[in-house]
């Protein structure tokens, strides 16, 4: 078999971008990728957004090396990388530091990507709001551990800031530098 | 056969005759596995040369360029072809890896590319006459001044 499989395809990524782009202007919308990413839409995600001329730092070594080289972001530090993969249900280390951009180059801060266990249910519940919702849009939760919303709260100054893809199996939820997030648990 | 000749002549296969090179590689790949190692791209690189004076690189410009990067049974294969499409490159790539490895099927693999390397011949030989019809004399030119 020579061809490549789903999320690498030039079609499912363009499915995948355009769905992507779908839950940014609409912060905490869940939205379905399919099988795409093989049980991982994080994977679906980054197969999209991430390519050789940017830098990837896998906090958790979430990634496989196959997965990586089909990637081929270089590696980069944590307080460098324009794209993080972690694992959500576990905190973040004590002083982790993020590349939240400039106030000259706001653009290169860092688009963190959370692997959780469910994306629109559980028990955490946010409300969201904020440019792309006309009303505060709630979003529930399961394993993600709260600290990475306290560590992305210590990143924000707009217009730097972290952009957050939060995302399960199937499913993606994204929440922009410029939403307020208020927990409603 | 050196690989860069190999890459060259698999390439000037991939010009003449793109359908011959992927049913060879889909060949070659119904009998091992093949893993890809990046995913193959196409798209506009810019294209380095240099002078032949001094040395010196520069870029002439942009062209249509596809890459590919496999492994076949173990044996890593590239490709990167002008102009090409990326499955002709990913072709190409099956075909280096198998031929780069000693797998079976490489008898083919060289076969494919000496038709490349005869059309590279020929090609070479069209430019050469070319070049003759342009060639002057600068020392014939000052005598007649």
């Amino acid at each position: 078999m020579i061809t490549l499989a789903e999320p690498w395809t030039a079609a499912a990524q363009g499915r995948i971008n355009r769905a992507l782009l779908a839950a940014l202007a609409h912060p905490g919308e869940v939205v379905d990728l399919g099988a795409a990413g093989g049980g991982r839409a994080a994977l679906a995600a980054l197969a999209t957004l991430a390519d050789a001329a940017v830098a990837l730092c896998d906090l958790h070594r979430l990634l496989d090396p196959a997965e990586r080289s089909l990637l081929g972001a270089g590696e980069a530090g944590a307080a460098e990388a324009p794209f993080v993969l972690a694992d959500g249900a576990r905190a973040p280390d004590a002083g982790l530091r993020l590349n939240a951009g400039t106030q000259l180059r706001p653009e290169s801060g860092a688009t963190l990507v959370l692997e959780c266990a469910e994306v629109g249910a559980g028990a955490l519940a946010l409300q969201l709001s904020g440019p792309g919702n006309a009303a505060a849009r709630g979003l529930r939760l399961d394993g993600l551990d709260p600290a990475w919303l306290a560590l992305r709260e210590e990143h924000a100054g707009f217009p730097c800031g972290l952009d957050l893809v939060l995302a399960d199996r199937r499913r993606v939820a994204c929440i922009p530098r410029t939403t307020c997030i208020r927990r409603n648990d | 056969m050196d690989r860069i000749d190999l890459a060259a002549d698999l390439a000037a296969v991939a010009a003449e005759s793109p359908a011959d090179l992927a049913a060879l590689a889909h060949r070659l790949a119904a009998g091992l596995p093949v893993r890809h190692l990046g995913v193959p791209q196409e798209g506009l690189a810019l294209l380095t040369m240099e002078d032949g004076v001094c040395g010196d690189r520069f870029h002439l410009g942009e062209a249509a360029l596809a890459v590919a990067h496999v492994e076949v049974g173990g044996s890593a294969g590239g490709a990167a072809i002008l102009g090409a499409t990326t499955a002709t490159a990913v072709a190409a790539a099956v075909c280096d890896a198998v031929a780069a490895g000693g797998l079976p099927g490489a008898e083919a693999v060289h076969a494919l590319a000496a038709r490349g390397r005869a059309a590279r011949a020929e090609r070479d030989r069209r430019r050469a006459q070319m070049r003759a019809a342009t060639r002057v004399d600068f020392a014939e030119l000052g005598e007649s001044a």
